[in-house]
C-alpha cells in the first residue's frame, strides 16, 4: 500500500525534490471553515465600505459592486495570509483600488473611441438630490489628476493615516503628505475660481 | 476675488474650511450608495477559479516543517503519502463539489456557520477522497525559471490531472511568480487528459490552453512546457519522461516549442534558489530558521531580511548545492515583531550580483 513516508530524489537529473508533509487529522474542514470565516467577517466588515470606496474613486456606481466582488475573490484566494480579518482590509483596499484604475483604464479606451458625449449629461447617479456645495466639491475633486484624488478619497473619507495610504496606493509616506497638500490646494482653489465665476 | 492671489500653499493640508468641505460631501455621497449583497456570488467565483480550500492548512502545515519557530530543527521533508498518491485516473470527475466543507471533526472551534455551507457536498465520503492534498505546482517567476508552491484543492480528476488544472487555470500566491501563458478558460476542459504508464507520462491539451493573446517568447514558452513536466510529475512523483500532445497530436505549443516528443524535467529549468516558505507567512518572535534549495557557484548563497523601507534587519550567508546538484539551506535569525523581505540568492561568480538567482519571501512576525 502507500507507505507512509515517501522521498523522491531525482539524481539522475540532479534535483533532488522533496515535499511536504504530516497532516493534522482534520486539515481540510479546518482549512474550509477558516477560509469561510474569514471571509464572512470581513465582508460583514467592509462590503459596503469597499463598494463605497470604489464608487467614490469612480464617481459612479457603475462597476462599484463589480470592482468590490473581484476584490473579494482575489482575497478570499489569499485569505491563507492572514490570520485575522482585520490583517486583510489593506491587501482588500489595494485590490479596490487597482481594480478602480482598471475600469478607468478601460473607460479611456472606450473614451477614445467613442466621441465625447454632449455638455456632461449627469449620470443616474448624479440626478440624486444633492446639496449644491456637495456637487460643487464633488466637481472640483474631478478636476484633480488621479493620484490626487485616490489620496484625498482615502485620506478624507476612508480617514486612513498616510502610512495606510501610502499602502494601499503603493506609493512613498512622503508622496502621500505631498498629493495630499497639492490636492487640497488645488481643491481650495478650484473651489475658489468657481464660486468666484458663480458671483 | 483677491484669494486669487494668496500663494497656494497656503491651502495645504492645514486648511480646515476645505478639508471640512470634502469630508462632508464625500460621506454624504458614499451614503447614497447602498450595495447589494454579493456574498454568495463572491463564494462561488472564488471557488470556480481558484479553490482556495485548504491552501490555509497547506501552508500552516508545510511551513510549519520548514520554519522551525522557537529553535527546533526538523529533519527532512518527508511526504505522506496520502489519499490522492497513488494512480490518478480513478477519481469521479464530479469530484470537484465533493471537497466544500465537511462537518469540522475532532476540532470542535471550527465548525463552519451553516451559511458558510454550500449544501452541495454529495456524500460522507468526500472528506477524504474529494481533495488533493500537498500538491506542487510549479510557476514561472524572474528569469522565466520555475518556482514551487504547495496547494491542497478539491480533486478535480486525480493528482495529476488536479494539478495540471491547476496550473492551467490558478494563480500563484507569491506575487514574484506568474502562471505563465495558459489559457485560463480551458482549465477545467474535458479534454485534457493525463496518462501514466510505468513512470512515464503523457498529457494532452487542447490547442486552446496555449493561449497566444499576449505575446509570448520563446524562453517563456520552454519555461511554460518545463513547468508543465515539473508539475505533473511531481503530483504523482513520477520520475520518467513527460510526452505533450495538442488535441492528441504532436504540435508546436504557442508556435514556438515543438512538442510530442518524450522531454524529461530540465535541472536548469528551476531557478536556483527556492525558499521553502509559504508567502505572507505569520511567525511568532523568536529564532527564526529559514529552509529552501539551492544550487550556486562554489554553494555559497546570500540571505538578507529587509524591513519594508528597505533597511536590513539581518544578513548573512549559508551553504547550500552546487556544480550540478540542488541541496538544501538553512540558516537561523532573530527577529523583532514586525513584516520583513526574507531574500536568498545565489551569487555570481564575482560574488555580488544576484542574476544569478533569487528567491524572496515575506513573513510577518508577531
Amino acid at each position: 500500500m502507500t507507505p507512509d513516508v515517501t522521498t523522491m530524489t531525482t539524481s539522475r537529473l540532479g534535483a533532488p525534490a522533496r515535499w511536504a508533509a504530516e497532516w493534522p487529522e482534520n486539515w481540510q474542514s479546518v482549512a474550509v471553515s477558516r477560509a469561510d470565516k474569514l471571509l464572512e467577517e470581513l465582508y460583514e466588515g467592509q462590503w459596503a465600505r469597499m463598494v463605497r470606496l470604489a464608487a467614490l474613486l469612480l464617481r459612479s456606481t457603475d462597476h462599484a459592486e463589480e470592482v468590490a466582488q473581484d476584490a473579494f475573490v482575489q482575497i478570499y484566494r489569499r485569505l491563507h495570509k492572514f490570520a485575522t480579518a482585520d490583517d486583510a482590509v489593506g491587501y482588500l483596499r489595494t485590490c479596490v483600488v487597482n481594480g478602480v484604475r482598471s475600469v478607468q483604464r478601460h473607460r479611456e479606451v472606450v473614451q477614445r473611441l467613442q466621441p465625447p458625449p454632449p455638455a456632461a449629461p449627469p449620470g443616474p447617479e448624479e440626478l440624486a438630490v444633492r446639496a449644491d456645495s456637495d456637487r460643487t466639491v464633488l466637481a472640483a475633486l474631478d478636476t484633480l489628476p488621479q493620484r490626487q484624488r485616490e489620496v484625498l478619497v482615502l485620506r478624507y473619507w476612508s480617514e486612513l493615516s498616510g502610512k495606510e495610504i501610502a499602502e494601499a496606493l503603493g506609493i512613498s509616506e512622503g508622496a502621500v503628505k505631498s498629493h495630499t497638500h497639492r490636492g487640497v490646494a488645488a481643491l481650495r482653489a478650484a473651489l475658489d475660481g468657481q464660486e468666484t465665476g458663480d458671483e | 476675488m483677491s484669494d486669487d492671489q494668496r500663494p497656494i500653499t497656503l491651502h495645504g493640508p492645514e486648511d480646515p474650511e476645505t478639508e471640512q468641505r470634502l469630508r462632508d460631501a464625500l460621506r454624504r455621497e458614499a451614503d447614497a450608495v447602498h450595495p447589494g449583497n454579493r456574498l454568495d456570488a463572491i463564494r462561488t467565483q472564488a471557488r470556480r477559479g481558484s479553490p482556495p480550500v485548504g491552501r490555509t492548512v497547506l501552508g500552516l502545515v508545510a511551513a510549519a516543517l520548514v520554519l522551525v519557530v522557537g529553535g527546533g530543527v526538523l529533519g527532512t521533508v518527508l511526504l505522506r503519502n496520502g489519499s490522492g498518491g497513488g494512480a490518478d485516473t480513478a477519481a469521479p470527475a464530479n469530484a470537484r463539489t465533493a471537497s466544500e466543507p465537511p462537518a469540522a471533526s475532532s476540532s470542535g472551534s471550527v465548525a463552519p456557520p451553516a451559511s458558510a455551507t454550500p449544501p452541495t457536498t454529495p456524500s460522507t465520503s468526500a472528506n477524504s477522497a474529494g481533495v488533493a492534498t500537498g500538491l506542487p505546482v510549479y510557476w514561472i517567476g524572474p528569469g522565466d525559471k520555475l518556482f514551487r508552491e504547495f496547494v491542497t484543492v478539491p480533486d478535480r480528476g486525480g493528482r495529476a490531472l488536479t494539478a495540471v488544472r491547476e496550473m492551467l487555470g490558478s494563480a500563484p500566491a507569491d506575487p514574484d511568480y506568474r502562471r505563465g501563458p495558459w489559457a485560463e478558460s480551458v482549465s477545467d476542459s474535458t479534454a485534457i487528459s493525463v496518462t501514466q504508464r510505468g513512470e512515464d507520462l503523457t498529457v494532452d491539451l487542447p490547442a486552446a490552453a496555449f493561449d497566444t493573446s499576449a505575446p509570448v517568447s520563446r524562453a517563456e514558452a520552454m519555461a511554460a512546457v518545463q513547468q508543465l513536466v515539473w508539475t505533473v510529475t511531481a503530483a504523482v512523483q513520477a520520475q520518467g519522461s513527460v510526452t505533450v500532445l495538442i488535441d492528441g497530436k504532436p504540435g508546436q505549443a504557442w508556435g514556438l516549442v515543438d512538442v510530442g516528443a518524450p522531454v524529461r524535467r530540465d535541472a536548469d529549468a528551476r531557478s536556483a534558489v527556492w525558499i521553502d516558505l509559504e508567502e505572507g507567512r505569520q511567525v511568532s518572535t523568536g529564532t527564526l530558521t529559514v529552509k529552501g534549495t539551492s544550487r550556486a557557484f562554489e554553494g555559497t548563497v546570500q540571505w538578507t531580511v529587509t524591513r519594508p523601507d528597505g533597511s536590513v534587519a539581518a544578513e548573512g550567508h549559508t551553504m547550500g548545492g552546487s556544480m550540478e546538484t540542488y541541496e538544501e539551506f538553512s540558516f537561523t535569525t532573530t527577529l523583532p515583531a514586525g513584516t520583513y523581505l526574507v531574500t536568498v540568492f545565489a551569487p555570481d561568480m564575482s560574488g555580488r550580483a544576484r542574476d544569478v538567482g533569487a528567491d524572496t519571501k515575506t513573513i510577518v512576525v508577531r
